[in-house]
């Protein structure tokens, strides 16, 4: 296979074909894909366009293929940033073929996105997927009619079940064979061409349709129906929805805290019984780097990766049955005086497990005042790594009783604080995005694919995240072992003179330079504030020897004005590097970072000095 | 109507001379929940109040 640069700049490889996927959302699209291409999926840059899209590799009857998935839309010439993509995308790159995927029983209004490329005269094929469901609801389609009148071969489909996937690898194969791979170019006059075509398009659709397809004359999904009835319920659908989450969190928190125990405790092992012993030799400044810095760092960024998997696997199976546009439905009313709507709040209640996924499905949104405000308000959603903390702090400073009263506290403090941040800056980042989303049929979804999207989703994490974690480890490190020779995180460390530096700002809150340094710890990743604290504090943290060494010298006020700090100050490096990289704004994400540290300051002061008024000590 | 809702919701089926249905209104003035042909949707009330409908006659909606 030889390179070469064409006209355009754009490296273009002989002998292989291009296959764009192009659909609508919620057609099963991405599920295709997967099981078209297995793993050789990954998420790359798109030369000539600055988005990421799905591509693959990989060889269909002995052909070199490669397959883009675009993102799904509704029109071609609709308005919407992915719209936007798709149009420049097919003006700008040569395609041997479009694979159109619509949902087969609602072909009644997906048909209009095939006659759209067809009136681009591109070469395509027209996959009709969820063939088990247009059955189910009484859709019945004339295939042959449907080629003939479009033109188009096109097949009947039900990419989950793994049906008629084989007939869909030889049709596109087909179809490239016909073509000379490369021989296209990109679509000219698009937007002009689509335009024109627009008024016979409504008609010509009427016609195919009449011919091809039979509808049933009554809806036939009786489950949906009932369904919705009790989750829908004006007054009962809310309580259903907070149990069925209730529920939710609380299955993921007790298998995935063992689990991330685990890990870290295998971690640790390998790290004092290997890795140590085999850098004996080194000097103790480099072997604690290695072991203290870049070990540690790679620690804190697996320990995540079981619940982020739990997560994913639970959030999978509520998206994946339908049950998320309900939750939308339900809050939507609420939301909307926010400024947000009912998906954010979706969002919002992801973050209580974990705030990255949280943030990361803000990409269903399309509108950016929408989306940015969303990821604004979703950092104060007390994830579970934050609880370990208020759970080590309650039983230290309060008896069991009023230590469940300060959490549930923190928990009220949490809703406030980010329906305070949506009511301040609804205005700035104000939405012009009218919310017309689909309520799917509920769907039961297979073990199979929710697994899958699960460890995709992981690996996407573990892609990002292990540069900013690492990176900040080992910064971290650093502030507490430099200058050379200093004892660990000691008052003459770097660390050491940062917590007597920031005490005029931080003694106001009662927060002393020895729980500084903690809250800069904190700052990358709330799971090693207590390991933080047992380095500071020279105490394990195990068996209560830090919880004694921490009540001897800070106050129960002080310890709450740091939890409250600890909860509204940024959560995680983490958080930090995903806000970056999905708002694509460096100044938004500076903002969402010092707004945060803002609001933590205000109500820890708040706090601290009133309770130092009456007099609590 | 801000250009990019009719382009949305005729892609969603809601076009001239199609016939809807509301299946449910939400809380609180919240979202209707509409069936429109094969397909099922939530709509703010606000983006529903700028979509012109005629009453509908009471026969069973078809499909
Ligand atoms: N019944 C049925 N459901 C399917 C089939 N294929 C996909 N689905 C389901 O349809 C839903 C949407 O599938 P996705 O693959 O996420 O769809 P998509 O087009 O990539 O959607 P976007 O990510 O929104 O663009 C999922 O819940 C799938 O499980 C099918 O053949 N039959």
């Amino acid at each position: 296979m030889t390179h070469c640069l064409d006209a355009t700049g754009l490296v273009q490889v002989h002998g292989q074909a291009t296959v764009a996927v192009l659909g609508m959302p919620n057609t099963g699209k991405s599920t295709l894909f997967s099981q078209l291409t297995a793993a050789h999926a990954h998420i790359g840059n798109w030369p000539g366009l600055t988005v990421d899209l799905m591509q693959a590799e990989l060889t269909l009857e002995g052909r070199n293929v490669q397959l883009v998935d675009l993102p799904g839309i509704y029109d071609l010439r609709g308005h919407s940033e992915d719209e936007a993509v798709v149009r420049r995308f097919l003006e700008s790159t040569p395609v041997d073929l479009v694979v159109i995927i619509l949902n087969a029983s609602q072909i009644d209004r997906q048909l209009r996105l095939a006659l759209q490329v067809r009136q681009l005269g591109l070469p395509a094929l027209l996959l009709l997927n969820m063939a088990d469901e247009a059955r189910r609801f009484g859709v019945a389609i004339d295939i042959e009619e449907l080629e003939r009148r479009l033109a188009l071969p096109v097949l009947l489909i039900s990419a989950k079940y793994r049906q008629g996937l084989a007939q869909a690898r030889q049709a596109i194969n087909r179809e490239l064979a016909a073509s000379e791979p490369g021989a296209g170019s990109g679509v000219r006059d698009l937007e002009a061409r689509l335009a024109a075509a627009d008024a016979d398009r409504a008609a010509a659709m009427e016609t195919i349709l009449d011919a091809a397809v039979t509808f049933p004359a009554q809806w036939r999904d009786a489950l949906t129906r009932r369904l919705d009835r009790w989750l829908l319920h004006p007054l009962l659908g809310l309580p259903i929805f907070f149990l069925v989450m209730a529920l939710m969190f609380q299955a993921i928190y007790a298998l995935g805290v063992p689990m991330q125990e685990a890990l870290v405790a295998l971690i640790e092992n390998l790290s004092l019984n290997v890795l140590t012993p085999a850098l004996a030799s080194w000097p103790s400044f480099a072997r604690g780097f290695i072991v203290d810095g870049v070990v540690l760092g790679i620690g804190t960024v697996s320990a995540f990766l079981p619940v982020i998997f739990l997560f994913f696997l639970a959030m999978g199976v509520v998206e994946d049955s339908g049950y998320l546009s309900r939750a939308a439905f339900l809050m939507d009313a609420f939301m909307e005086r926010l400024g947000l709507d009912g998906r954010s709040f979706v969002l919002s209640l992801m973050g209580f497990g974990c705030n990255v996924p949280a943030i990361l499905g803000t990409r269903v949104m399309r509108s950016s005042g929408l989306r940015l405000l969303s990821m604004l308000v979703i950092p104060f959603s007390l994830c579970s790594a934050r609880l370990n903390v208020f759970l080590f702090m309650a039983s230290v400073f309060f008896s069991p009783r009023q230590g469940a009263l300060v959490i549930f506290g923190l928990y009220l403090l949490s809703f406030a604080a980010a329906i305070l941040t949506a009511l301040l800056f609804k205005g700035r980042f104000a939405s012009e995005e009218a919310l017309v989303l689909e309520l799917p049929p509920y769907r039961l979804p297979t073990v199979l694919q929710v697994l899958r999207r699960a460890w995709a989703e992981v690996r996407h994490f573990w892609f990002w995240a292990r540069r900013y974690i690492i990176f900040g480890v080992v910064a971290i490190w650093l502030l507490n072992n430099l200058p050379l020779g200093v004892a660990p995180a000691s008052a003459a460390s770097l660390s050491g003179r940062l917590g007597e530096l920031l005490q005029p700002v931080l003694a106001p809150i009662g927060i002393n330079p020895r729980l500084t340094v903690a809250l800069v710890f904190g700052f990358i990743a709330k799971e090693i504030v207590l390991g933080g604290l047992a380095v500071i504090y020279g105490q394990s943290a195990g068996h209560g020897a830090l919880g004694h060494a921490l009540a001897s010298e800070v106050s129960w006020v002080q310890a709450v004005s740091f939890m409250l700090f600890t909860l509204l100050y940024t959560p995680c490096l983490s958080t930090v590097a995903v806000i970056r990289t999905e708002s694509k704004r460096l100044g938004f994400t500076v903002f969402s970072v010092l707004w945060s540290l803002v609001l933590a300051w205000l109500v820890s002061f708040c706090f601290y000095q009133l309770a130092w008024l009456v007099g609590w000590r | 109507m801000e250009p990019g809702l009719g382009h949305r919701l005729e892609a969603l089926g809601i076009k001239p001379g199609q016939q809807v249905k509301v299946l449910r209104r939400g809380w609180w003035s919240g979202p209707i929940h509409l069936r429109v042909g094969m397909t099922e949707l939530m709509l703010r009330r606000v983006d529903a109040a700028r979509v012109v409908v005629l009453a509908g006659d009471p026969s069973p909606v078809n499909p």
